[in-house]
């Protein structure tokens, strides 16, 4: 049991101590040519922000969902007038008013 | 070649001027921003960038830091805001991949050799690496720039604008906390 955390602590110490002695990663060569080549584009391509497809996904999305939203409330209100309508003829048809209904009490 | 004969003439956008410091500071800039991001492509695109972001904000420079210290600082914000991008985007990775879009199909590199580590270290470096993702922020800032870049306590704190004694702290918290890390990582595996 000991030997087996001495071995865990032996392992642990090795692992931190593995990047003691390392040597600085360098960059693949021309790095210089393709920043230029990218910084030139850059400058040239402020439209091309506009051809992101995040960005055409996301702008997408939300005029959909504001055209369900236009459709949506148009919808309820025709919906409401009809039923107004209807229920303004059945008073009608029947007669019933706020005035009548006094008028029966008396 | 001093740092300080370069940043007059690049306030005057002299190319020669940027391309020296290029050629001074791009492997410095890719190993940080390498042992950040574990992923050679992201860490060459990150390095594009934080040129670009000290070839348009070095008009701003004051001179109150080294030039050194202010070209670390572009890297490593660059480097932790893409790493926290990544996070948001494996938080969402269900809505993306409806979406089927290619750039969000690499979040992380989970077994990352650095090429710099030697031969009979790099199953050791593989699995610290992947422990240094798991340290909270700034210990890992710490640790990364100390171990991996190679500088100085001293050169940190000015960095991260700490006291010597608050990246000492940081130091030794992230060495705790990889202790533990690796532990329970050696314990779960059995192959020591």
């Amino acid at each position: 049991m000991k030997s087996n955390k001495e071995a865990i602590d032996k392992k642990i110490a090795d692992t931190l101590s593995s990047l003691d002695h390392v040597k600085r990663a360098r960059i693949k060569p021309f790095f210089y040519t393709r920043l230029k080549a990218r910084m030139q584009q850059g400058e040239k391509g402020f439209w091309s922000l506009f051809l992101n497809p995040q960005l055409i996904m996301a702008v997408a999305s939300v005029f959909l969902l504001l055209c369900l939203n236009f459709y949506v409330v148009i919808n309820y209100e025709s919906e409401y007038s009809t039923q107004s309508d209807g229920f303004s003829a059945f008073m009608n048809d029947y007669r019933i008013d706020s005035g009548s209904i006094y008028q029966l009490n008396e | 070649m001093d740092e300080k004969v370069l940043i007059k003439p690049l306030q005057k956008r002299d190319e020669d001027a940027f391309k020296k410091l290029v050629e001074l500071y791009q492997d410095k800039v890719y190993n940080t921003v390498l042992g950040f991001l574990h992923s050679p492509e992201d860490a060459e695109d990150i390095s594009q960038e934080v040129f670009i972001e000290v070839f348009n904000a070095i008009g701003k420079f004051r001179g109150g830091a080294k030039l050194s210290t202010w070209i670390y600082r572009i890297a490593i914000n660059k480097s932790l805001e893409l790493i926290r991008k990544q996070k948001r985007q494996k938080r969402f990775a269900f809505f993306t991949n409806i979406f089927d879009m290619p750039e969000n199909k690499k979040l992380y590199v989970a077994d990352f050799e650095h090429p710099g580590v030697q031969l009979e270290h790099k199953e050791n470096a593989r699995v610290l690496f992947a422990a240094i993702a798991k340290l909270p922020e700034n210990q890992k800032v710490a640790f990364t720039l100390h171990k991996v870049e190679g500088l100085s306590y001293q050169e940190i704190s000015k960095i991260l604008q700490l006291s010597l004694s608050s990246v000492e702290s940081l130091m030794f918290r992230a060495k705790k906390k990889l202790q533990k890390l690796l532990a329970d990582f050696y314990k779960g595996t059995n192959d020591y």
